[in-house]
């Protein structure tokens, strides 16, 4: 169902700025656990996994949630479509699971910040602690990558989005 | 806009590579979860 042009550039609007906030939220979150990791006094570490815990429920998820809803309004509403260009479906296969690995991962991040494991920061939660660091620069290529695809749009267009094409006229597509 | 492929091209290169890397990282992933092999998710 194609939007109005009004409706798909507000779309457009939201689904850029969500999608840019979630990467310029991970590589905050990134630094606060570079931070965390490499500080050797418990309570600094502490208090700078208790921001990152912050950082992702009032930041990182929801930013997360918009990024995909909007993004799947865009490809809905526009002639994009979800599934006629190779490039929307390799956008989807990044962002869906890395959405999924997110909330996954929002456990240890609890972990971390909760004030009862405080003293196990240096020791038995060491490896979590690098985990994070290493979860964090992984999520950064996986939305670096989602946005080269989207300014490069890669060509290719799937069997199904032959058929549409030749079934309708084809509009100019507004997306990201 | 890219111009698409003309009608009855396959499945484009890039897009080959991208689901290569994608099923050996998946599998990677897996592995490295089912074997234990990383620190994580109340492992301590």
């Amino acid at each position: 169902m194609p939007m109005p042009p009004p409706l798909r550039r507000i779309a457009l609007t939201a689904h850029v700025s969500t999608s840019v906030g979630w990467f310029g939220a991970v590589a905050a979150f990134l630094a606060v656990a570079v931070a965390g990791l490499a500080t050797g006094d418990t309570d600094r570490a502490h208090g700078l996994y208790v921001a990152a815990d912050v950082m992702t429920w009032a930041v990182i998820v929801p930013l997360a949630g918009a990024s995909l809803g909007t993004g799947l309004l865009q490809s809905l509403g526009t002639s994009w479509g979800l599934l006629r260009h190779y490039w929307v479906i390799a956008k989807l296969t990044l962002t869906v699971p890395a959405t999924g690995v997110l909330l996954l991962h929002t456990r240890p991040i609890g972990q971390l910040a909760d004030p009862a494991h405080r003293t196990a920061l240096a020791g038995d939660l060491h490896g979590l602690r690098v985990q994070l660091v290493a979860d964090a620069a992984a999520a950064l290529l996986v939305l670096l990558s989602a946005t080269v695809l989207a300014v490069v749009k890669p060509r290719g267009t799937t069997a199904y989005g032959r058929g549409r094409a030749g079934a309708a006229p084809r509009k100019s597509p507004v997306t990201t | 806009m890219t111009p698409s492929p003309p009608a009855g091209a396959g499945m484009p290169r890039w897009f080959k590579i991208f689901a290569l890397v994608g099923v050996v990282l998946a599998g990677a992933f897996l592995i490295a979860h089912l074997t234990g092999n990383v620190p994580t998710h109340g492992g301590h």
